[in-house]
C-alpha cells in the first residue's frame, strides 16, 4: 500500500557512483544530487484526494412540517488536510552519504548511496578498499601546496631526468611502500599462506595505517609533463600531490601535480560513474541496478566452483575477489580462519 | 462545559450550513425562530453564531492560554454569560455569513498585543444560563454534532484548512501553503483574511488587470502580502506604470514574473526607472523593454546591479555602447552573480582567447554555465575544432557552443558522438587558474612562461663554420686533459659557484665523474697517458655541469639583487 513516492525511494536506495568535474566541492555535488533525486520521487503522482464524510440535518422545508423524525444526509467533503499544496511533497529531504571524498581540485569516481544503503557504504570504506588514481604531473616547478595552483616556490631544470631514472625512483617509492605493507598487515610472513598472499598482492593492512602505495606505474613520460598510475590505499589526494613533489626531489629536480584522477574506488569503476547530464533518478536507479547484477554475477561466480575443491582453493578464490573488490574484511576470515592458526 | 459543546456544536452547523447550503445568518436566524419556544429558555438560543464569535471575549482565553507569537487562536470556547449573549441578540443585523476565521481574527494573540483593545470582563457574579444536566430534546441531541476541537496553537495550516474558508479557497487556486506557512508569521495573516471582503477583490483586481488565472497560485504563493496591500496604493502603482508608457500586456507580464512587483512604492520604482536609464544611457523605449524582459531590476536592491555595472566596465573592459548591448540582449547581467560572471569571462577572454568584440555579438556566453563552456572547448580542443575567429575556416559559432543541447552539439559542432564526449569528460582534470583582467585595462599578466633550458647534446654555438670546428678540435686536443680521461667540466676550478653545482649532480654522473677523477689521478701518479682509443674524443665530450652552473649563478645573482633592495 505503498505511495507512488515510497516506491521510487526504495528503487533509489542503493550504492551508485558519480564522475566529479575537477574544481568544486563534493558537498556541492551531493547537495545538487539530493535535490535531482528528490524532484523525480515527488514527480510521482499524488495519490487521490481524500474525502470525508459529514452529516447535515435536513432543510428547514422538512422541518417545519412538524414531523418529529430528524433525517440526516450524508455530503462528502473534500479533506484537505492531506492535500499536497497543504502538506508538502512527500519527502522534503533524502539522506545521501558519500563515501570517500575528494577535494576541490581532483576529479574522478565518487561513491554515493541513499538511505538504507549508507549503513553499506560504512562497511565498505572500513574494509581497506583500494583506489586507482591518474596523477599528471610537471617538472620543473614547485609550489606550496604541490600543485599548479599554488604560488609558486622554485624552478628547476629536468633536462637530466630520463624515463629510466624516473622509474629507478618510483621502483623504490614502491619498495618502501610494499615493506609498510607487510609491517602494517601484520602477517607472519614466515608463513605459506602469508606468502602466497603477497605473491598475489593480496596483503592488507590489519587496522589503522598510514597512506600505502600497492601498485605504482609510470604510464606516459614526455618531459616536462608525465603520468603516473597509483593504487593506494588510506590516502588523501594531498598526499598523492606531496608524491609527485617527492618524486621530483629524488630526481634532484621538482614536480608538481596538475591533475588528479580517481579511476576507480573499490568495485566502482570510472567506466559506469554518472556524468553530470545524468544525475537524475532515473539514471542512478539505472547505475544501482547494474551494480547490484554485477555484484550478483561475481558472487555466483566465485560460489559456484566452491563444491568439490578443496577448501585452500575456497579460500583462495574468495580472497580473489576479495582482493578484486578490496574488501579486506573478507580476506581478515581468510587469514585468521584455522587451516593457519592450527 | 456542556455550554462549550453547544456552542461548539452550534459554529459547527453553522459552519456546515454555509458550505453545503449556503445560506446566509439570517436564514439561520429564521430558522431559530422556528423552533418551538418552549425549548428557549432551557437551551440556549442558536443565535447567530456569527455574531457571538465576533463578540470578543478573549479576556478569558488570554488568561488560559499562554501567549506565543504565531498561535492561531481558536475562537472563543469558554463560557459566555448568558446576558451577553442577549446583548448580542438585540444587536442582530442582516449580516452575511462571516466565515469563521474572523473571530480568530479578532482574538488572535500576537504577542499578547491585541489583549489591550478588548476589555470585555468576565462577570464570575453572572449566574450561568442554565445548567448542565437540564434535559433537551431528542432532536436537539442529535443536531448536536460536536467537531473536532481546533487547536489553539499550531504550528501548521493543516489544522485550520478545513475549517477555513480562505484557505480551502486559496488551496483551490493553486497556492503552496505548505511554504507559506514557514515563514514567519504568513500563517496567521491568512487565517485573518476574510475570503469576500479581503481576498475576493484583490483577485479581481489582478484579473482585470490581465493576470492568467494558472498565475494567481504561483502569485501568491511568492507574495502572499499582495493580499493584505491597499487596493489604492496596488492601483495607483499600476496607474504609475501605464504612465511611464508600458503596455497593458506587459504590466501584466511583468506583474506575474515578478510578485512583489506591486508591494513596492511608486517612488522607489521611479527611482530605479531613473536609474536604469541614467546608468545604462539608454532610450526610454529600451528601458522600458529591459525592465519588462526583467521586471525583477525594479524589485530588488540596487547595489548588486552598481556592482556589476563596475565589473563590466573596469574589469572585463567593455566599453559603453558594448556594455548597452549586452544589457540589452542580457537583462539577466545586472543581476548575475559576480564571482560567476568573472570566472566566465576569465576563462572565455583568457582560456579560450576570444575578443571583447566578439563576446559582445554572442552575449549568451555570459549567461552559461562555467562547467558547459569549459567541457565543450576543452573537447573541441581535443578535437583540435577549438576555433572561434570568424575570419579563418572552420569557425565555431559562440552561440552554438552554448545554447545547444548536448547531442546536437555533438552532431553538429563537434561531429562525435555523445558517447564520446561523455568519455572524454571523464577524462577532465582541474586546468590552472589564470587572471581575469582584461587586456584593455591592465596589463596582462604573463601566463606561466617556462624557462626553457637549451638541450644538453645541442651545444651548437652562434657560427658554426667548418674552419671553427676543426680550430675547437685541434685546441681540445693540444689542451690534454683528454690524454687522462677527463671531460672539460672535470677541469673546472672548484669555487663555492662549482661546490653548489656539483652537489646538485645527479648521482650517475658525480660517479662518474668521480670515476674519472680517480683514473686520471692515477694515470698522473704513474706519469701515463691512456691509449688513443680511450681517450675523451671532442664530440664524446659533455658539459654536463653548466647547465647546473648556470643556474646556481643565475640564483646568486638573484639572491644579490633582492638583498640590495
Amino acid at each position: 500500500m505503498a505511495r507512488p513516492s515510497v516506491r521510487v525511494f526504495h528503487k533509489l536506495e542503493g550504492l551508485f557512483s558519480i564522475y566529479k568535474p575537477p574544481g568544486v566541492h563534493w558537498k556541492l555535488v551531493r547537495d545538487t544530487i539530493e535535490t535531482n533525486l528528490l524532484k523525480g520521487i515527488n514527480a510521482a503522482p499524488p495519490p487521490a484526494p481524500r474525502q470525508r464524510v459529514q452529516f447535515l440535518a435536513e432543510s428547514t422545508s422538512v422541518v417545519a412540517e412538524g414531523s418529529n423524525e430528524l433525517t440526516l444526509s450524508a455530503a462528502s467533503v473534500p479533506a484537505l488536510a492531506h492535500h499536497p499544496l497543504v502538506s508538502g511533497p512527500d519527502f522534503q529531504h533524502i539522506g545521501v552519504g558519500v563515501g570517500h571524498r575528494l577535494d576541490v581540485f581532483s576529479s574522478g569516481v565518487l561513491v554515493l548511496g541513499v538511505g538504507q544503503s549508507n549503513k553499506a557504504l560504512t562497511d565498505l570504506y572500513r574494509s581497506h578498499v583500494t583506489r586507482d588514481y591518474t596523477l599528471e604531473g610537471e617538472l620543473g616547478m614547485a609550489t606550496d601546496n604541490f600543485s599548479h595552483t599554488g604560488r609558486l616556490i622554485e624552478r628547476t631544470t629536468y633536462d637530466h631526468i630520463t624515463r629510466d631514472k624516473l622509474e629507478r625512483v618510483l621502483a623504490m617509492m614502491q619498495g618502501s611502500n610494499q615493506k609498510a605493507l607487510l609491517t602494517y598487515s601484520k602477517v607472519d610472513m614466515s608463513t605459506q599462506g602469508a606468502y602466497e598472499l603477497a605473491v598475489k598482492g593480496e596483503l592488507r593492512p590489519d587496522g589503522k595505517s598510514p597512506p600505502i602505495m600497492t601498485g605504482l606505474r609510470l604510464l606516459h613520460f614526455q618531459p616536462p609533463h608525465f603520468t603516473l598510475e597509483v593504487q593506494c590505499l588510506n590516502e588523501t589526494q594531498r598526499y598523492l600531490c606531496r608524491i609527485l613533489h617527492e618524486v621530483g626531489l629524488e630526481l634532484r629536480s621538482t614536480a608538481v601535480c596538475k591533475g588528479v584522477r580517481r579511476t576507480r574506488d573499490g568495485p566502482f569503476t570510472i567506466q559506469h560513474a554518472l556524468t553530470h547530464q545524468h544525475w537524475t533518478s532515473p539514471d542512478v536507479i539505472q547505475a544501482i541496478r547494474q551494480y547490484r547484477s554485477s555484484r550478483k554475477a561475481s558472487k555466483a561466480k566465485h560460489t559456484q566452483p566452491g563444491k568439490d575443491t578443496g577448501t585452500a582453493s575456497q579460500r583462495q578464490e574468495m580472497a580473489e575477489e576479495a582482493a578484486v573488490t578490496g574488501d579486506s574484511h573478507r580476506l581478515h576470515s581468510v587469514l585468521t580462519s584455522k587451516a593457519f592458526g592450527s | 462545559m456542556a455550554l462549550t459543546c453547544i456552542q461548539h456544536c452550534q459554529r459547527c452547523t453553522s459552519l456546515l450550513r454555509s458550505r453545503s447550503v449556503g445560506i446566509t445568518t439570517l436564514q439561520y436566524s429564521t430558522d431559530a425562530q422556528h423552533w418551538p419556544a418552549a425549548l428557549w429558555n432551557s437551551f440556549i438560543v442558536p443565535v447567530l453564531p456569527s455574531l457571538l464569535q465576533r463578540s470578543p471575549n478573549p479576556s478569558q482565553t488570554r488568561q488560559r492560554w499562554n501567549l506565543g507569537v504565531r498561535s492561531y487562536c481558536e475562537s472563543h470556547a469558554k463560557v459566555q454569560p448568558s446576558q451577553t449573549k442577549h446583548r448580542n441578540t438585540d444587536e442582530l443585523p442582516g449580516t452575511d455569513m462571516v466565515s469563521y476565521q474572523n473571530p480568530v481574527s479578532h482574538q488572535l494573540i500576537d504577542g499578547g498585543m491585541l489583549l489591550k483593545e478588548w476589555q470585555t470582563a468576565f462577570d464570575l457574579d453572572d449566574a450561568p444560563g442554565h445548567s448542565a444536566l437540564e434535559e433537551i430534546s431528542h432532536e436537539e441531541a442529535v443536531r448536536m454534532d460536536i467537531p473536532a476541537a481546533l487547536p489553539p496553537v499550531s504550528i501548521s495550516l493543516k489544522d485550520y484548512v478545513n475549517e477555513s474558508e480562505t484557505l480551502g479557497k486559496l488551496v483551490q487556486l493553486g497556492v503552496q501553503l505548505w511554504k507559506l506557512e514557514q515563514r514567519p508569521n504568513v500563517g496567521s495573516m491568512l487565517l485573518r483574511l476574510d475570503f469576500q471582503t479581503d481576498v475576493t477583490p484583490r483577485l479581481v483586481f489582478l484579473k482585470q488587470l490581465g493576470v492568467e488565472d494558472s498565475r494567481l497560485g504561483y502569485l501568491i504563493s511568492h507574495n502572499p502580502f499582495i493580499l493584505t496591500e491597499s487596493l489604492e496604493n496596488l492601483q495607483a502603482r499600476v496607474a504609475y506604470l501605464r504612465s511611464k508608457k508600458f503596455s497593458a500586456e506587459s504590466v501584466a507580464s511583468m506583474v506575474s514574473r515578478a510578485p512583489y512587483l506591486l508591494n513596492f512604492s511608486v517612488k522607489r520604482m521611479d527611482n530605479r526607472l531613473g536609474f536604469y536609464q541614467q546608468q545604462l544611457g539608454l532610450s526610454a523605449q529600451k528601458t522600458r523593454d529591459v525592465v519588462a524582459r526583467l521586471p525583477r531590476l525594479l524589485c530588488g536592491s540596487l547595489e548588486t546591479v552598481k556592482e556589476n555595472l563596475k565589473i563590466c566596465k573596469l574589469e572585463m573592459g567593455f566599453r559603453e555602447n558594448e556594455l548597452q548591448h549586452i544589457v540589452t540582449v542580457i537583462p539577466k547581467v545586472l543581476t548575475a552573480n559576480k564571482r560567476k560572471l568573472t570566472q566566465i569571462f576569465d576563462y572565455i577572454h583568457n582560456t579560450m582567447n576570444i575578443p571583447h568584440d566578439l563576446i559582445v555579438k554572442f552575449p549568451q556566453v555570459l549567461n552559461a554555465k562555467y562547467l558547459r563552456i569549459k567541457e565543450r572547448h576543452l573537447f573541441l580542443q581535443y578535437l583540435d575544432k577549438a576555433q572561434y575567429d570568424p575570419a579563418k575556416p572552420n569557425y565555431i559559432c559562440l552561440d552554438k557552443l552554448v545554447s545547444l543541447p548536448d547531442e546536437a552539439f555533438c552532431t553538429e559542432v563537434a561531429s562525435a558522438t555523445l558517447k564520446d564526449f561523455e568519455l572524454f569528460q571523464k577524462t577532465i582534470v582541474a586546468q590552472p587558474r589564470m587572471t581575469s583582467f582584461s587586456e584593455r585595462h591592465f596589463t596582462h599578466n604573463s601566463t606561466q612562461t617556462f624557462f626553457r633550458q637549451n638541450n644538453m647534446a645541442s651545444r651548437a654555438p652562434a657560427t658554426t663554420g667548418r674552419l671553427l670546428v676543426s680550430f675547437r678540435k685541434w685546441y681540445y686536443n693540444a689542451a690534454g686533459f683528454n690524454k687522462i680521461g677527463l671531460m672539460r667540466d672535470d677541469t673546472i676550478h672548484e669555487d663555492s659557484d662549482v661546490k653548489e653545482a656539483l652537489r646538485r649532480l645527479p648521482e650517475k654522473v658525480y660517479n662518474d665523474r668521480m670515476f674519472r677523477l680517480k683514473r686520471a689521478l692515477d694515470l698522473s701518479m704513474k706519469q701515463a697517458v691512456l691509449p688513443k682509443e680511450q681517450r675523451t674524443q671532442y664530440e664524446e665530450d659533455v658539459h654536463y655541469l653548466e647547465p647546473y652552473l648556470k643556474e646556481v649563478i643565475r640564483e646568486r645573482k638573484e639572491v644579490e639583487e633582492w638583498s640590495k633592495k
